[in-house]
């Protein structure tokens, strides 16, 4: 095979307000489409975002499927009924009509969820991987992974790393991994929050743990193997019995874009909020909307000195704590 | 005369029911039919070897862990009688 | 009503459709479906069925089922003893059988790992998004989302077709290597901004050992060394095969840490490790095959031509015309 073979179809340099786009080769049957550079700018999402809304409204034939990713999207398409070339194509036009980052809106739902940190459940999950998988674990000292997640970012105690958990919206740039597992980052980059991931990984989680991972903050579906930092633990975000009315129609809560808000609770009431789910007497608390992407990125740079500042604290501090 | 007990699947052998257990069986040991002298392990599942004759165990042909296919010799064993 | 009643279930048997469910990618569902999807598809076809209708998967044999009224029955894959009611049923054959027969299939002594079992008509479970297919990761689909016992008992559709046996000709069977060779398309994440060229060349270069703990979540390789482009995945993470999470085609090589893991039909759906390359769509059915005690396969580089060629080969392969 020739060296020259390469695994991009096409590349488009970033203009008009837009990002630059590489098209890669995933397989005879996907493209996947890459937004800007490797770098952690949730704005890449919202075009992601916004392209994935584009191809849902104008579907040539042939176009299967699209997964958004953080800064990039899976196009899946049967190559006997749309070639290859005709899909870029299709694509540049998609890009080029999107309108600039600024003048961007995504439909976006407000999702208001309970929060108790540091539950016994959470606390369980980590015992157990102290008993059984790595008893030595700088990430679980205690049996808990919450004061590890303090003492990396820096925090002066576990009430300011709640206030950071609550203090925001979490954006779903994502599902993925798992049926309904949402991958969300901060809306306000003050509270942003990064942990290393567990090493090696564990082989249980409660339902409705919440865990960091990275800059990520994921809610776990199902029970399952894991590997973020797990701080606390909310309502289920899934379930294929549609026990409760949420799920009637689609057994995952959550989609890209949505924001999901927590509010604190603590573990008795979280548990009893878990009975009325399951009884379908609990009523999420869901509110349709969009996102201007505008507004946010006019925002931002009023918050950036003060992101900046927790950022640097939060190195500082990593650099003295030692990594799984 | 002797004869081999053979995996009935391919996958890992095991010697013992878990790591801290004493093995099955060992060399010397005599068995009857049906007696479990390891393990298979194949798609995370567990299945047990039988012996499917008496006699003494004179050696295993495969060491703990040891990957095996379906069919392959694992114990030899000598005639009780 | 015409029923399959399972007197042993064997190591893994679980009911798929093909192509498994599709649409459902970005709410993180893998398709799930046959991990050999021609033998699945010949199967399907020798009993008169769609290549859609569900069928079993029977993961190494051991497995024995026995009829309620009358169906044309066939099993195709890997060489194992294959009996009705004592009389020997050769594989990529179909045949009538009366209610009551006895089906037996043993261990298959390799080369190959999976046999299916069509019935005509297809087998009657709830569908879930439109698919029959058991997802093993996400424990949905098929009977209860889980593998069959002793005493599961499913119904069967009606049939269309004229119920005659049928063989598929030799000369279209396919054969099952101890040493494979499957084609793959390089990237999205190859060479020169993730892999070198020479970390290319060796992974398309080398025979790679099978895993003992491969399964339909994935074909776990042997760990490597490469040179990598980047000294590590920057704001994504420590080690180079980092990324930022995208979702991840059917087919991916995925590059973890060190190991290379070809993603199953019920692998996970997005993370954040590279794809070096991705499986020819017309070369995938292999996977199903590789036995997991020594098995190895190296893949060969094609272009998206080359794939696309391979795909209409086999599409035509498993047409009537090849049935005898």
């Amino acid at each position: 095979m020739s060296a020259t073979v390469s695994a991009v179809i096409a590349q488009r340099p970033a203009q008009g307000g837009k990002p630059s786009i590489t098209y890669r080769y995933a397989g005879d049957r996907a493209v996947l489409v890459e937004y800007g550079e490797m770098e952690f700018d949730l704005t890449l999402n919202f075009f992601v975002l916004a392209v994935d809304d584009a191809l849902r409204e104008d579907r040539p034939d042939g176009l299967i499927e699209t997964a958004p990713g953080f800064r990039s999207i899976l196009v899946s398409y049967d190559p006997f009924e749309l070639e290859l070339d005709a899909l870029v194509e299709h694509l540049h036009g998609v890009h080029d009509d999107l309108q600039a980052e600024t003048e961007i809106e995504i439909p976006s739902r407000l999702v208001h969820l309970p929060l108790a940190f540091d539950d016994s459940q959470t606390r369980g999950a980590v015992e157990r991987y102290l008993n059984s998988i790595r008893k030595d674990a700088p990430n679980a000292e205690g049996g808990t992974n919450v004061d590890y997640v303090v003492r990396y970012n820096g925090f002066a105690d576990r009430e300011e790393l709640y206030d950071a958990v609550l203090a925001t919206e979490q954006w779903s740039a994502f599902i993925g991994f798992f049926p309904g597992l949402p991958f969300m980052f901060p809306l306000d980059p003050r509270e942003t929050v990064f942990v290393p991931k567990y090493n090696p990984t564990r082989t249980w989680t409660p339902e409705g743990a919440l865990g960091i991972g990275g800059p990520c903050f994921a809610i776990y579906p199902v029970e399952s193997a894991g590997g973020y930092q797990l701080v606390g633990r909310t309502l289920p975000i899934y379930d294929l019995r549609g026990r409760n009315a949420a799920f009637r129609e689609n057994p995952l809560l959550l989609r890209a874009g949505d924001r999901v808000r927590f509010h604190r609770v603590d573990e008795d009431e979280l548990l009893g909020l878990f009975k009325d789910v399951h009884a379908n007497r609990y009523r999420y608390r869901i509110e349709e909307g969009t996102f201007d992407v505008g507004a946010y990125l006019e925002w931002l740079p009023s918050v950036a000195d003060e992101a900046e500042e927790r950022g640097r604290r939060r190195e500082a501090a990593a650099a003295e704590t030692p990594v799984p | 005369m002797s004869n081999t007990i053979k995996s009935p699947y391919p996958g890992t052998f095991y010697r013992r029911p878990n790591p801290k257990a004493d093995p099955y069986v060992s060399e010397g040991q005599t068995v009857q039919e049906g007696d479990v002298v390891g393990l298979i392990e194949i798609m995370k599942n567990f299945y047990e070897v039988m012996s499917d004759s008496a006699g003494v165990v004179e050696r295993f042909l495969v060491e703990n862990e040891g990957l095996v296919e379906a069919g392959q010799d694992l114990v030899v064993l000598q005639d009780a009688g | 009503m015409r029923a399959v009643e399972i007197l042993e279930g064997g190591i893994q048997t679980t009911v798929q459709d093909y192509p498994g469910r599709r649409g459902l990618l970005a709410q993180g569902f893998f398709p799930a479906g046959p991990m050999d999807h021609f033998a699945f598809r010949a199967a399907n076809l020798l009993v008169g069925n769609d290549a859609s209708a569900a069928g079993l998967e029977v993961t190494l044999g051991n497995v024995a089922l026995r009829l309620r009224g009358d169906a044309t029955v066939a099993v195709c894959g890997a060489e194992a003893p294959v009996t009705v009611d004592g009389e020997e049923l050769p594989l990529w054959e179909s045949r009538r059988l009366e209610g009551g027969s006895e089906l037996h299939i043993g261990v298959s002594p390799g080369p190959g790992f999976r046999l299916y079992v069509a019935f005509s008509g297809g087998i009657d479970v709830p569908p879930l998004f439109g698919s029959r297919a058991t997802y093993t990761m996400g424990a949905l689909g098929g009977l209860e989302g889980r593998a069959l016992v002793q005493g599961d008992r499913f119904g069967l559709l009606p049939e269309s077709g004229d119920g005659a046996g049928r063989r598929l000709k030799p000369s279209a069977r396919p054969v099952y290597e101890r040493e494979w060779e499957v084609r793959a398309m390089r990237g999205p994440q190859a060479a020169p901004d993730y892999l070198t060229e020479a970390d290319m060349q060796t992974f398309f270069g080398r025979p790679w050992p099978v895993d003992r703990n491969s399964n339909r979540t994935g074909i776990r390789l042997e760990s490597h060394k490469f040179e990598w482009a980047r000294r590590s995945g920057g704001i994504a993470g420590g080690h180079p095969s980092n990324i930022l999470d995208n979702s991840y085609p059917v087919g991916a090589v995925n590059v973890n840490g060190d190991l290379p893991v070809i993603l199953g039909p019920d692998g996970p759906t997005a993370g954040g490790f590279v794809v070096a390359a991705t499986v020819a769509h017309a070369d995938f059915w292999k996977i199903g095959q590789f036995r997991p005690v020594g098995d190895t396969v190296r893949f060969r580089e094609v272009t998206i031509e080359e794939a696309i060629g391979l795909e209409t080969a086999v599409n035509e392969i498993l047409s009537p015309a090849n049935l005898e």
